[in-house]
């Protein structure tokens, strides 16, 4: 009975999400996006459990659709960037507004959560409900926003606030906070973390449209100061709407989003555990079950952050005569490495506890082999056997949201004509 | 790792698998049964009290004696809030169309005839309370043989305070009536309510 439970539970899969979806990250990436949307399709009724015919024809709002069915939701941000690239802006903000939804519902704001989530020992990383990377909280609210500003929701400045909001609530939160007998662990990935200031500047931008120059001079002060003040886009901004910087009368104002490059995804790779992560996990085993024996030899299966687009060159964007270059305010690139390299002790203690339990579970085994066959022999290689099944079969878990871009730039232009082409 | 724990960890794993298949289920709320309060964000309980509260005293404020029936053109409620009104904005348009045309006093420019009118003009609808724009918008609407009396403007907003495990949001909500012809405010109203959220 054991053994079935464990090998049921260890072949939990042989490939991995990043290498499953390839044929998708490569029609997005070239551009061919009705291809990729095609494919998205067949991702969301696989993983969902529905017909093709049913996502294709709802777009992939039908109710029937579960974004916490396996991996639907990362799908679901898939096709909220298919449907924007397509032009479809209306369909991927209600797309984005289901899975922020879905990901607020599985946030994990305390280090509580994550020891429940131990649930997943014998298993691993990759068959727990995805969660949603923390940059991937802020990048969904980041698409609302534009989104929104495209299709003319009204709701891109409440967007805009909700960036800040959850990175402040992110950053805040006392996940990795974990203490044995008033000891803490000292570890608090979120607190690495760098701020992103694009919210800040959205809300500038719609504030300043409504000519509210108080409210926007306020915004725009907040993006400069969590850029560090390194930003041309932000400087200006706060020079424009402080009266530094004069518009003309009668001109307009034309911005361009440019999401350049494709975007970061996670493959798999072995790396030898670190004192860090050892460290948290015999807390963690501590905390859950009372006992700390952790098997800590062998390399463990963790993701990395694979590069598509290390530089992404700027935009050059032209109309009725003038001419602005974009410039870089989001590098998922680095995002993507830092927030995982940040919480790396954590995903190292997960992949440590896990074999640790099914170490134990194989000891069971072969005890209880060694019990029925009255051989020694019996049951040490029932041991090994499932020792070595478990350690083989256990992947990293490299699910992401593959189809953010490498970087997201902008420009701003003032034009006096509106309907001029813009190249 | 003892035994012991082995088998206490499978368990949990097995109660979970166990747990997960619970259908979705529904059912009729009957009318008198409270709305349900939203656990994240405003909903339709908040919507529906603000709305309510504000535009039936900015009618009552605004109502003159003896006169024939004036003609309001709702326009637009402005979001300047931190939680997006989303998929709830067509059910607020409506409970505002019939707000007004229950006061007895006033009666509503159709949502077809605005949006349309606003296609038409290309203008946003902020773009209306200025002189050159409220004179296209009015023009195209009198086109189609509708002048209306007075323009009315929502802007919702809110304040938020932070505690432990807590958040506060006061949502308020203020409505204003402005003079079709002259562009002059003629009554404006607003409603608070507060609501606290566990983080």
């Amino acid at each position: 009975m054991v053994v079935a439970v464990f090998a049921a539970l260890s072949l939990s899969g042989c490939s991995t999400f990043s290498s499953r979806n390839e044929s998708l990250r490569a029609a997005y990436g070239s551009a061919n996006f009705s291809a990729a949307d095609a494919l998205v399709d067949g991702k969301i009724a696989d993983q969902a459990g529905v017909k093709v015919e049913l996502v294709r024809g709802s777009k992939g709002l039908d109710s029937a659709i579960d974004p916490l069915k396996n991996d639907t939701l990362l799908y679901l941000l898939d096709k909220g960037m298919t449907r924007l690239a397509q032009d479809d802006p209306a369909t991927a903000l209600r797309l984005f507004r289901r899975s922020r939804s879905a990901l607020d519902a599985t946030f994990q704001a305390d280090s509580a959560a994550l020891l429940k989530e131990l649930a997943s020992l014998f298993t691993d990383d990759s068959v727990r409900t995805y969660k949603g990377a923390d940059y991937e909280q802020l990048m969904v609210r980041v698409m609302l926003a534009l989104s929104d500003l495209v299709a003319g929701g009204g709701d891109a400045y409440a967007y805009a606030v909700q960036i800040g909001e959850k990175q402040e609530e992110i950053i805040g939160s006392p996940l990795g906070e974990i203490t044995r007998d008033g000891v803490d662990s000292g570890y608090r990935p979120r607190e690495q973390y760098r701020r992103i200031a694009l919210g800040a500047y959205l809300q500038g931008v719609i504030r300043e449209e409504a000519l509210e120059r108080d409210e926007a001079a306020r915004a725009y002060g907040r993006a400069l100061t969590i850029s560090g003040g390194r930003s041309n886009l932000y400087t200006t901004a706060l020079e424009r709407v402080n009266g530094k910087l004069p518009s003309e009368t009668g001109q307009g104002a034309l911005h361009v989003f440019y999401f350049g490059g494709r975007g970061p995804y996670l493959g798999e790779t072995r790396s030898n555990p670190t004192d860090a992560a050892i460290r948290l996990a015999g807390l963690a085993a501590f905390l859950v079950t009372g006992n700390v024996a952790l098997i800590a030899q062998a390399p463990l299966p963790v993701p990395f952050v694979l590069v598509n687009d290390a530089h992404v060159p700027p935009l050059t964007v032209s109309s009725d005569g003038h001419v602005g270059v974009t410039e870089t305010l989001l590098d998922l690139n680095s995002i993507a490495r830092e927030q995982l390299n940040a919480n790396m002790p954590w995903i190292m203690a997960r992949v440590l506890l896990r074999r640790s339990a099914k170490a134990a579970l194989a000891t069971v085994a072969g005890r209880a082999t060694e019990r029925g066959t009255k051989s020694d022999g019996a049951g040490l290689a029932v041991s090994l056997f499932m020792g070595l099944v478990s350690t083989a079969t256990e992947n990293a878990d490299t699910r992401s949201w593959e189809t953010l871009p490498a970087t997201i730039q902008a420009v701003r232009l003032e034009l006096r004509r509106a309907d001029g082409s813009i190249r | 790792m003892s035994v012991r724990t082995g088998m206490k960890v499978s368990f949990i794993v097995l109660l979970l698998v166990l747990s997960a298949g619970c259908a979705q289920t529904g059912r009729i709320i009957s009318a008198d049964e409270p709305t349900l309060v939203g656990s994240r964000s405003a909903g339709a309980d908040v919507y529906n009290r603000l709305i309510d509260e504000t535009l039936r005293k900015l009618l009552e404020q605004s109502k003159g004696s003896g006169q024939s029936r004036k003609t309001i053109c709702f326009v637009d409620l402005e979001n300047k809030g931190a939680e997006e009104l989303g998929e709830n904005k067509a059910a607020i348009y409506e409970q505002i169309d019939t707000i007004i045309v229950e006061s007895g006093v006033y009666a509503n420019v159709s949502r077809r005839y605005v949006e349309a009118a606003l296609r038409q003009t290309g203008l946003r609808p902020d773009e209306i309370f200025l002189g050159q724009g409220r004179q296209q918008f009015m023009l195209v609407l009198g086109g189609q043989g509708v002048t209306p009396d007075y323009l009315l403007w929502g802007t919702l907003t809110n304040l938020s305070t932070d505690g432990v495990n807590l958040r506060e949001r006061e949502y308020m909500l203020t409505m204003e009536l402005v003079n079709a012809h002259t562009g002059l405010t003629e009554a404006k109203k607003s409603s608070k309510m507060r609501k606290e959220y566990t983080k």
